[in-house]
């Protein structure tokens, strides 16, 4: 039974292609636009890892991931900011309580390698 | 400039401290004056008591000199030595006139007594002789056999009397007898004074028992005159010492002097008046003199004060000048330290605070500039990082050679359009950077322009299920540089385009649309560009032309608004945001009509809107 992973970026073919090289190590992607709709899936399924941006229009990753860890049902799932952002603004991301904060200018086998561990926990 | 205000109250304050000055001077000097004036009528009083006391003097000599001729003619001795003689009136007249030697004048007084006293004859030249009343002084001379002067009052009248004895002398001097008195006089009238007044030129009163007798005043000031010396305090003591007194509105000096009679005793007294007309005269035009000589120099205080006040304030008001330049904030206005002292040290400290100023401002910039552009970077940087990160993580992908075909492709696409998007912004930057826009103007139709970028941006707009309504008269021609205009309404329609995709997720949310309606008189055309989208949040509403100023949006440098508005302000138009109540945002544009051009076939006069064929509803809504 594959893993499943909910994917919320604006970023159309970021999304697309980190989604392909995800389904490629056997993972199951979820694919949404914003944090709105990526909360409009967990109310559907629950994955086992989420992966967000930060800057997104409706919901922005950092509310998002604040509406997550206050519901009970999805505190447990590893939530993992991937973001263009992440060395730019180190301050403000100690205060989103990620579990994880990735920069998208990561070679693809370390974010791949990162994200394989939380899942295997 | 302020109008001088430390100027006037410096001019003001130093006029009248100068003019206090002077007038205190002014008021002292005059006092000093009137009391000089005064000293010398004083002097001049106290130089005319000889002459009047000369007057009398001479009055009395000429009685005295009548009185001894008759006594020592020898008809008069020979009437009074023969006991038998006639001494009745007739036969005395008669003597009297052969005894004169000189003339009698009118008034002169003469009186005849025997040796008893007894009074044998009073007459007088050219008058009614006065009732005798007093023998005692005849019969005293008659005695002492010596010729007497004195004032008298007989009948009322004041005189001044010589009494001189006829001695017979008999044989041996021991025994001499004195057969008669005779008195010559002459009476103490107006004629006196005035003739007393020509002598000293002062006026001259006499009194006797506490009335006026006579005196040289013209008779409507002469009971005035009397009243206002009655009133003082004259004394005889002190003659030098004069009083002051007001008669018929001018000033006098007066003094008095005693009138004694054959005893010495005071029967009345003379008072001498002294006006100080003449001396008023003189003090008046010294005054005159005076005031003229103060007003110019009042006047000259001013002038200078002016001038003073004026040289100490203009290098203050400079510094003001230069202080306001400051202010303003130019530091290149030069504040001119040619002043002396303190304020010259002031203007010298404010040009070194000014230069000063200047460096650090300077600095300043050069920082700010330093911070604008890092802020631009990481912006730019931020926003390139996005596509850059899609196209490494494709790359890496497709690297895998077991990739299946059908991804492949994928991949390949994503990569492309997200060089493409690269591309894009790298051209915005571009643009953005060239800040002068060097513009192709044409005439075009802006219906044409709208139309096209319509047609442009039909499949996004349809994707998202946005109706477009677009209602642009096809008679309006614009001298513009169509490939510009054309980014503007993009960059519009995707603001609002980014703005619905932002509200997507909002339920009960109408319908999205766009719509673009053009309107214009003969001065300018305004299109305005509106949805029914979320609207632009308040706080970035002011700024919302500035460049990186974006609200959450994705896939654009921030620079499509600060682009659309440089690219109307360089065809001389003006672009911004309308305050609407109703949802949404709306955009305007205004384009002034510099050249008109009027299509072939439309008269000059109608209107853009008049006869327009109307795009019609443009719809381009798909979904």
């Amino acid at each position: 039974m594959g893993k499943t992973v909910l994917l919320a970026d604006d970023d159309k073919e970021f999304r697309g292609t980190v989604a392909v090289a995800l389904e490629r190590a056997g993972i199951n992607v979820v694919q949404a636009s914003d944090g709105m709709g990526a909360l409009e899936h967990l109310s559907r399924s629950l994955p086992d890892l989420i992966i967000s941006d930060l800057n997104m229009p409706v919901m922005d990753g950092e509310t998002f991931c604040r509406r997550v860890r206050a519901v009970s049902a999805y505190n447990a799932i590893p939530f993992v900011i991937l973001s263009a952002m992440v060395e730019m603004d180190g301050a403000s991301l100690a205060n989103i309580p990620a579990d994880l904060c990735l920069s998208k200018q990561s070679p693809l086998s370390e974010i791949l390698s990162q994200l394989q561990d939380l899942i295997a926990d | 400039m302020i109008p001088g205000k430390l100027r006037n109250q410096l001019f003001l304050s130093s006029a009248l401290l100068t003019s206090l000055i002077l007038v205190i001077a002014a008021w002292v000097i005059n006092s000093q004056v009137l009391r000089q004036v005064r000293q010398q009528v004083q002097e001049e009083i106290a130089n005319l008591l000889p002459v009047y006391d000369s007057v009398w003097n001479e009055h009395a000599r000429r009685l005295q000199t009548m009185g001894t001729a008759m006594a020592d003619s020898p008809i008069v001795k020979e009437v009074f030595g023969d006991a038998r003689a006639f001494r009745d009136r007739a036969t005395l007249r008669e003597m009297i006139s052969d005894a004169s030697v000189e003339a009698l004048v009118a008034g002169d007084l003469i009186l005849i007594a025997d040796g008893a006293g007894q009074v044998m004859l009073v007459d007088q030249q050219g008058g009614a002789a006065p009732e005798i009343g007093n023998v005692a002084p005849m019969v005293e001379v008659s005695e002492r056999q010596r010729q007497n002067t004195g004032f008298t009052k007989i009948g009322g009248r004041l005189f001044q009397l010589v009494l001189t004895p006829v001695v017979l002398h008999s044989g041996s001097a021991e025994i001499n007898n004195t057969m008669a008195v005779i008195g010559t006089g002459s009476e103490v009238s107006a004629a006196v004074a005035s003739e007393i007044k020509q002598r000293i030129n002062s006026d001259v009163a006499f009194f006797m028992g506490g009335r006026l007798h006579a005196s040289s005043f013209a008779p409507e000031v002469e009971s005035e005159a009397s009243a206002a010396v009655l009133a003082s305090d004259l004394s005889l003591s002190d003659p030098v010492r004069a009083t002051e007194l007001e008669i018929g509105g001018n000033l006098y000096l007066a003094f008095a002097r005693p009138l004694a009679d054959f005893n010495g005793e005071l029967i009345g007294q003379v008072v001498v008046l002294r006006s100080l007309a003449g001396a008023g005269r003189l003090f008046s035009a010294i005054t005159n003199r005076l005031i003229l000589l103060w007003s110019l120099a009042l006047v000259t205080a001013w002038a200078l004060s002016y001038l003073i006040a004026g040289r100490i304030t203009q290098p203050i008001e400079s510094l003001i000048a230069g202080a306001r330049e400051l202010g303003t904030g130019n530091y290149d206005h030069p504040v001119p330290v040619d002043a002396h002292g303190e304020i010259g040290q002031l203007a010298g400290t404010f040009d070194q605070m000014r230069a000063s100023l200047r460096q650090s401002q300077a600095a300043l910039l050069r920082s700010e500039r330093l911070a604008t552009i890092g802020q631009m970077a990481s912006s730019i940087i931020h926003d390139l990082r996005n596509p850059l990160a899609t196209i490494l993580t494709a790359a890496e992908v497709m690297k895998n050679e077991r990739l299946e075909i059908e991804r492949r492709r994928t991949m390949l696409e994503n990569l492309l359009r997200a060089s493409d998007r690269m591309d894009a912004m790298l051209s915005d930057i571009l643009d953005f950077s060239h800040s002068s826009y060097r513009l192709q103007r044409k005439p075009h139709s802006l219906a044409g322009v709208v139309r096209t970028v319509c047609q442009d941006m039909e499949p996004q707009i349809a994707q998202r299920g946005i109706r477009l309504d677009v209602r642009v008269p096809e008679t309006i021609i614009l001298d513009v540089d169509a490939e510009r205009l054309a980014r503007v309404f993009e960059n519009l329609i995707v603001n609002s385009v980014q703005a619905f995709q932002q509200n997507r997720a909002l339920p009960g949310a109408p319908p999205p649309e766009i719509e673009i309606v053009a309107a214009g008189n003969s001065h300018c055309i305004r299109v305005e560009v509106s949805d029914n989208g979320p609207g632009t949040p308040k706080e970035i509403r002011e700024r919302l032309f500035e460049p990186f100023i974006s609200h959450g949006k994705r896939g654009g440098t921030g620079l499509g608004l600060a682009i659309a508005r440089a690219i109307i302000e360089a065809h001389g138009g003006q672009i911004g945001l309308v305050e609407v109540e109703r949802r949404g945002a709306t955009f305007f544009i205004e384009l002034p009509l510099e050249r008109e051009i009027i299509p072939i076939g439309m008269p000059p006069d109608s209107g853009p809107d008049r006869g327009s064929v109307e795009d019609g509803k443009d719809s381009l809504a798909g979904g």
